[in-house]
């Protein structure tokens, strides 16, 4: 698997907890905002996931789901949210979301959704 | 006069006193003025009923039923409407339906009394009163509907808005059930003499007692000042009694003396006796008050203060809740970020343990989260506490921010977008009692989400005024405030919706201008509001 993952977190505990998990097995970009994400998405043509956190200052991580999706729509996303609801579960659905992380995680469960969805 | 005139007298005067209360001064509330409007209707009734029953002349009896007739008619379909818009249901085809049967009925009534009362028969040996067997038919059906499905059907409504509710509807509607119970008993009561002339309308008497136990319900759970209306309807209700005898008394005499005097009735006499009671009537209010507060209330006015100011204090407490569950709720979803590093870390350590690099990374970020997790825990202790106001540099920038991130799951989970912009990045300093100020915030972001049950934006700006003020814009896309209410929002229990107390933006205000500030609003209903706040910046910012 040569696609890399774009992690999109503002705080440094979740990106680090992220690198530690999946950092043995994928190339990693880390960014802290939108901003960076977008960037990210432009510059480098071999991502092929992004697990975005979906509180952000600034910008809504459902709003960055959609930009991502409408232009990037070949690249999968998950959601990573400390929320957990069926409603935000459909909302992320609909809007293109290939899944969802629920914090705290389990390093077992984030593994195995990562290995599913970026082979898919 | 009997006993049956005499409670008819009580209930009137109680009836009336409620309804024009009600009815002049919660013109907003419309559950408040429909309920005065019946009132005022059960009160024409019993208008009504003290004429025929006092007379044995058959034209007059006809008088007095036509009027109660008018009380009669109109009440199950107004107590109909009353429950439809307590409950909030969109009847509005049936209630009109409804009146227009009303105002049938009454035309017929008016115009046709002999037909539609039919004879009327002397029942008890002292009035004259309707009777099944001499009505018309369209009186008859006017019963069964009305008094009996109308209101077996407002009853259902209110039985299964009952079980679906919670603690304070439940306790009002309780009272609602109850009252409306007990006052249909007793307009059934009126009835039976029209079943079996035989039987007394002991009953009756129940009719008088729900207005007041219904608008206690409707006013105790709204406003503070039940006792205040209750105090004040019977102040009211024995002043215009007094009163009114007393100008009858006095006018009497006078006539007899000017008659005496001059030979003939003088109109001087009507004069002054106006005037007298005119000059009387304050006074003679005041002592009947204070008898009242005495020996009936057995309450001093300073302990009908104090408990009106423990009510408000009860409210504030209860909106203070409110806030406090929501901060809880938002606070335990921030605490599963720090949770977060700390778990994976911990999962990982037994394996990296001897990695010098992990372990270094690891106590680092372990550290600094549990600090995070500590200053969350101390937040809600604090919030929680009832401590004086303690004043300190309060960053205007990072409150909005932390607001914000502590309500940003209820945001999204109510589909709410939204956005905080600030003109500089650099603490802005307000002398405040940061509690405070995160509370008049806080209550003012939970608005918004009440405002846009469907989702929407909202949109928080924060700027600083010739470097004297910050100003911080709260823009929702909501249900907007009408502009009759624009001037109402800051009013202490004043609120459209049928939860909360109707304090919270009454409380912001007072926290905004306790420390020196400004709030105003601007709204456009369906379009949404903005709220705006002027705060003083700090003295290295300002020249005092």
């Amino acid at each position: 698997m040569s696609k890399k993952i774009l992690i999109v977190d503002d705080e440094e505990g979740i990106r680090e907890s992220l690198k530690l998990i999946l950092g043995e097995f994928y190339e990693l970009i880390l960014v802290e905002d939108s901003n960076g994400c977008m960037e990210c998405l432009e510059h480098s043509k071999d991502i092929g996931l992004v697990l975005l956190d979906i509180k952000m200052p600034n910008k809504n991580g459902l709003e960055v789901l959609k930009e991502i999706k409408s232009l990037y729509s070949d690249i999968k996303v998950i959601i990573v949210t400390g929320y957990k609801s069926v409603e935000l579960a459909s909302e992320v659905t609909k809007h293109g979301a290939s899944g969802y992380i629920i914090k705290p995680f389990d390093s077992a469960e984030v593994l195995k959704s990562v290995k599913k969805i970026i082979s898919t | 006069m009997n006993t049956f005139q005499f409670i008819a007298w009580i209930s009137f005067l109680t009836e009336i006193t409620l309804g024009v209360y009600l009815i002049s001064q919660h013109r907003k509330n419309s559950v408040a003025y429909i309920w005065g409007l019946l009132c005022l209707s059960s009160s024409t009734f019993h208008i009504g009923l003290i004429i025929f029953s006092n007379t044995n002349i058959l034209n007059k009896a006809v008088t007095g039923w036509q009027i109660a007739n008018l009380g009669a008619i109109l009440g199950p379909i107004i107590h109909h409407h009353f429950v439809c818009n307590y409950l909030n249901l969109r009847k509005s085809g049936q209630i009109i339906f409804l009146y227009a049967l009303a105002i049938v009925l009454i035309l017929v009534n008016i115009m046709y009394p002999m037909y539609f009362l039919g004879s009327l028969v002397l029942a008890f040996d002292t009035m004259y009163y309707t009777n099944r067997h001499t009505a018309s038919h369209l009186y008859t059906f006017m019963y069964v509907f009305e008094y009996w499905f109308l209101l077996l059907y407002s009853f259902i409504l209110l039985v299964g808005a009952y079980k679906k509710s919670e603690s304070d509807s439940r306790r009002q509607l309780k009272y609602v059930i109850i009252g409306s119970s007990i006052g249909w008993l007793g307009a059934h009561s009126y009835f039976i003499p029209y079943i079996n002339s035989e039987i007394y309308p002991y009953g009756g008497f129940l009719l008088g007692i729900f207005p007041v136990i219904i608008s206690y319900a409707i006013l105790r759970f709204r406003i503070l000042n039940i006792h205040l209306i209750i105090h004040n309807s019977l102040i009211y209700s024995l002043s215009i009694s007094i009163v009114f005898i007393t100008f009858v008394t006095i006018v009497l005499l006078l006539e007899k003396l000017s008659q005496l005097m001059l030979g003939y009735k003088s109109m001087y006499s009507s004069f002054f006796a106006a005037i007298s009671i005119a000059v009387a009537f304050n006074p003679l209010k005041n002592y009947i008050q204070h008898f009242i507060d005495l020996r009936i209330l057995k309450k001093s006015p300073i302990e009908i203060a104090k408990e009106n100011q423990l009510l408000l204090y009860e409210a504030s407490e209860k909106e203070k809740f409110k806030a406090i569950a929501t901060l809880a709720s938002g606070m335990a979803h921030e605490i599963k970020n720090p949770l977060t590093a700390i778990k994976t870390f911990n999962e990982y350590l037994p394996k990296r343990h001897m990695d010098r690099e992990f372990i270094l990374k690891f106590s680092e970020i372990t550290r600094k989260e549990i600090n995070r997790i500590n200053d969350l825990v101390n937040q809600l202790i604090d919030y929680g506490k009832p401590t004086p106001p303690e004043y300190s540099l309060v960053d205007i920038n990072g409150l909005v921010q932390n607001c914000l991130d502590i309500l940003s799951s209820q945001l999204i989970k109510h589909k709410i977008t939204y956005s905080f912009e600030a003109d500089t990045a650099e603490f802005l300093s307000i002398y405040a009692d940061r509690k405070l100020l995160h509370q008049a915030l806080f209550n003012l972001i939970l608005n918004s989400i009440d405002a846009m049950p469907s989702g929407g934006s909202l949109d928080i700006k924060l700027r600083t005024i010739q470097n004297q003020y910050a100003q911080v814009t709260l823009t929702d896309t909501g249900n907007g405030i009408p502009k009759e209410d624009l001037s109402n929002i800051f009013n202490p229990f004043f609120t459209k919706k049928d939860f909360g107390t109707g304090l919270g933006l009454a409380i912001v205000k007072s926290i905004i201008e306790s420390h020196q500030g400004y709030i105003s609003v601007q709204s456009q209903v369906n379009m949404g509001t903005t709220f705006l706040l002027k705060l003083p910046l700090d003295a290295p910012n300002q020249d005092i």
